[in-house]
Formats: C-alpha cells, structure tokens, sequence
C-alpha cells in the first residue's frame, strides 16, 4: 500500500476528528452541567450549513464569511431553545428530555425539508478549490482549513474548560452543582451560557464543512449518532476524552471509507466503537 | 441582630422538616444549633442560603430581607456556608477549589490576600496545593472545606458539622483554628451533633428537637441543665 495514501487518508480523518470533536464536546459540556442529552444537536449543525446556503445562494456569500453570522446566529439560538424549552424540562423525568429533544429533529428537519427541499447540497467557499503539496501530499485548502480552525477551536475551548474562571465554574457545577451554587455561582445563568456555547460550536462546524459534508434535511440524527459515540467513547464528561475521541472516530472514518469503502467501510468507526465498549467501557481517558 | 431567622417553617414534598424556628446571631457571635440525626439542622442551613424556599417564615440579615433572593446573591452579600459532608470539588485540585471559594463579588478583588491568610491557618493545605480534592484525608478534607469557606470573606460563616467524621485530635485541630478566627472577629453559625465539643466552643446554643427548638441559652447554663445533661451529655 502507497503511504502517500495512508497519510492522505490521515489528513483527512484529522479534518473530521476536529469536526467530531467539537460537536461532541457540545454535547459533553451540557450534559456535565445539566445532566441530559440533546438529541436535535446534530439538527443545529444541519442548521447553520443550510444558513450558509442561503447565504450563498441569494448574497453569493462565501461559507467562511458567513460563519460571522452562523456562529453568533447560533449562538441566539442556542440561548433561546435553552430558555424556552430545554430549561423547562431539567427537573423532568429522563424521557421527557428524549421527547422533547425528538421532537425538536421532526421539526427542524420538516422544516428544513419544506424551505430547502430534499436535494444534496453543498457549497464550495475560497479555498475548496486550492491545493497545499507537502512533498507527495496534497491537502485541499477547505480541508486544512477545517482541521485548523476546527482544531484550534477545540483546543481553544479545551483550554477555557481547565484555566478560566468561566471553566472552572463549569467543571464545578459538574461536579456538586449544590456546592457551586454555595460558592455563589450563578447555576442557570452559566447552563445557559453553556447550552448555547455548544450550539454556536456547530455554528463553526457548519460553516466549516459546506464544501466537504454533503448537506440534506436529515443529516441532523446522524451527526448526533457521532456526537454520541464521541461522548462515550472519551468516557462520559470527560473533555479531553472527548476531543481524544473525536480524532479516533475520524481517523476510522477515513480509514474505512478509503480501504474498504461503500457501506461496509462506513461501518468501521461502529466497528471501533463497539471493540471499546467491549474492552475499555469506562471510555478512552475514564469517566469524570 | 446580624442575621436573624424568624418563624421559618420548611420541608420537602410534603413533609415538613423544620416548624416555626426563629433564632438570632449577633456580630462577632459563635452560635451552635444542637441536636441528632433527623432534627433538621441541614434543612435549616439549606434555607438560609437558599437552597431550599421556606413555606413561611422569613430571614434577615443585618436588618436586610434574605428570603427571596437567589442563592449566589445571599453568598454575595457575606453569608457562606461550608456545608456537611464538606461538597469538596473532587476532581479539582487544591488550589481550584480555594480560587472558586473565593470568586464571589466581595471577595474576588482580595484572592491573594485570601489565600495566603488560609495558607497560615492550614499550612498543609499549601503543600496539597497541587494535589486533587478527592485524595485528601477526611481532617485534610473538612481544614480544605473550612478554607474555601474562608475564601469567600465570610460576614458569617454556616459550619454544617464541622466534627462530622473526624478523629478526636482532628476536630481539636479545627476547632482551635476556628478559634482564632472568632477571636478575630467572625461570626459563626454552626449546627452539631457533638454536644460537649459545641458547648465548648460557642457562647450560645439552640437545642433542636425534631424540627423544633426546645432549649437555648448561653453554653454554661445549658451545660448545667439538667435535661441537656440527660439527653445529650449522657451524665
């Protein structure tokens, strides 16, 4: 087997790993400070690559540009779900939550499907069509692009989690969230924050991936599968896992679709993340 | 009257925990509430920092209404708890839980100065600095709990049981600790299952018996009355 290939297929696995990262770290920060599971985030990704569309299409806005708008769009978002609804169900039993964030997919995909209807899309930006050569390599410029950006966010955010004040509230409300509170932290004001934190962070991803992911209405259950199994495979809560994670689960992915392909290819990251639960199911780096 | 509780009635669901308690705390004052297991002394402190919404009943601070605010504005204004079993930031270091002990609004701008004054009142808590919470021994544990509290600048400080768990020569640690910092100046509120240690050490103490006060005065009176010798001294 070319190694030219093998690294190819690295690059890109490292290109979606951030991805995954950073939509699974969404999902692990608002389930470490409230203790539940979204399952329309996915949906919000969806989301903001359809806002990039539309961007593109009537303004002719490149995706990277529009993620200035994505993001903090969001971002609004984000804050509004939490208040109006996801906030009203944290005391609720378990399946409430299930429910509610179901039926939040029905609607944003219906949605989606009535706006946009059901055709494959996707939307080239400034550096899809631009090559970087590292001796026999050649990286697409959205490519790298993504794993930088995409990257250095999950890093940033990493960063913000263990060294700031802001992260230090959130590790505590995660750990005692009556002691954080006795510590005068302001709990709902900092879920909030948090909840809207990790839907802004598919804002970026959105916007990152219009030219590599192919966008339809219902993509949304499927990047919150991913989200899902980045969670538990870092070991639940545990940030660093998370992000640890995400870089295994987009190597396999890669891997699989370029060595053995079609559906039994994209069977490979499942394959990886049903051997660790069978072998290490306290997760990568071990639950906090 | 620093702080003042006055009727409070609270419970959980429908049962009622504590009924109709009023007490007061002086500035510069140790206080003790007193009673066993079940008698609702943690409810009591649960409501004064707003943990819990009291059915009735209303609590004052420095003649100011506590009742309706949120809990992270009654911290604000001076009055920290260290709650029982301690609620350590297990899987923080040291350090991390004395800088989030001490990041609330009156305290955040005097950190420096804040840890550096828990540091001398437990030094061994300067050597753990780096260590995680949940590895601490259970007399590391309450002297760290006590600090975090300390870094909050306390107007008055809410002990939940500081003895709770730990060896004789243990509680005599903090305690002595603890009496430095009255003499200092601090108001202390504390509630205890350890009579003899808590009329020891307060000027003053309620007796709590299923939710309700039955007994106080000052701590040399009820060490000489003959029902607290009977119930809870055992003599």
């Amino acid at each position: 087997m070319d190694i030219t290939i093998i690294a190819q297929a690295l690059i890109q696995g490292l290109m979606l790993g951030a991805i995954y990262g950073l939509i699974g770290l969404g999902i692990t920060m608002v389930y470490a400070i409230t203790g539940l599971l979204n399952f329309a985030h996915g949906d919000f990704m969806a989301i903001a690559m359809y806002l990039c569309l539309a961007l593109f299409t009537h303004f002719n806005m490149d995706p990277y540009l529009s993620s200035l708008i994505a993001v903090p769009a969001l971002f609004v978002l984000g804050l509004l779900v939490y208040h109006f609804l996801f906030r009203r169900v944290l005391k609720a039993e378990l399946l409430m939550v299930v429910q509610l964030t179901l039926g939040m997919v029905f609607i944003i995909e219906s949605s989606l499907l009535l706006t946009f209807t059901a055709d494959y899309e996707s939307v080239p930006n400034i550096l899809h069509a631009v090559r970087f050569s590292l001796g026999p390599l050649s990286v697409s410029g959205s490519y790298l692009a993504t794993f930088l950006v995409g990257g250095g966010a999950g890093a940033a955010l990493y960063w913000v989690l263990q060294k700031t004040d802001l992260g230090r509230q959130i590790r505590a409300i995660s750990q005692n969230k009556d002691a954080a509170t006795l510590m005068g932290i302001n709990t709902t004001r900092i879920q909030m924050i948090v909840f809207a934190l990790a839907i802004a962070l598919l804002g970026l991803s959105g916007s990152l991936t219009t030219s590599i992911l192919t966008m339809e209405p219902y993509m949304g259950l499927e990047l919150t599968l991913f989200a899902f199994i980045v969670f538990v495979m870092g070991g639940v809560g545990n940030f660093l896992g998370t992000l640890v994670a995400g870089y295994l689960l987009g190597i396999a992915d890669a891997m699989g679709s370029l060595f053995i392909g079609g559906h039994l290819g994209a069977m490979v990251p499942y394959g990886l993340f049903v051997l660790l639960l069978l072998f290490r199911p306290q997760g990568i780096l071990g639950a906090k | 009257m620093l702080v003042s509780v006055q009727d409070i009635t609270a419970g959980y669901g429908s049962v009622t925990v504590i009924k109709n308690i009023s007490l007061e705390v002086d500035r510069g004052e140790w206080v003790a509430v007193i009673g066993g297991n079940g008698a609702g002394k943690s409810t009591l402190f649960r409501v004064i920092s707003g943990l819990v919404r009291p059915r009735s009943g209303k609590i004052y601070f420095e003649g100011r209404e506590l009742t309706a605010l949120p809990p992270h504005e009654i911290v604000n204004k001076g009055i920290i708890q260290v709650p029982e079993g301690r609620m350590l930031f297990p899987k923080m270091n040291v350090i991390d839980n004395l800088l989030l002990g001490g990041r609330n609004r009156r305290a955040r701008n005097n950190v420096n100065e804040s840890l550096k004054k828990v540091y001398d009142l437990f030094p061994i808590l300067e050597k753990r600095a780096s260590q995680e919470a949940g590895t601490l021994s259970g007399g590391e544990q309450q002297m760290l709990a006590t600090a975090r509290g300390l870094m909050a600048l306390p107007r008055v400080l809410l002990l939940d049981e500081p003895s709770l768990g730990l060896a004789p020569l243990m509680v005599r640690e903090i305690f002595n600790s603890l009496q430095i910092l009255n003499k200092e100046g601090m108001t202390i509120l504390m509630v205890e299952q350890n009579v003899v240690v808590s009329l020891k050490n307060a000027e003053r103490a309620y007796v709590l018996e299923n939710g309700e006060i039955v007994m106080s005065g000052s701590s040399k009176d009820l060490i000489n009355d003959d029902r607290t010798k009977q119930a809870y001294l055992g003599i």
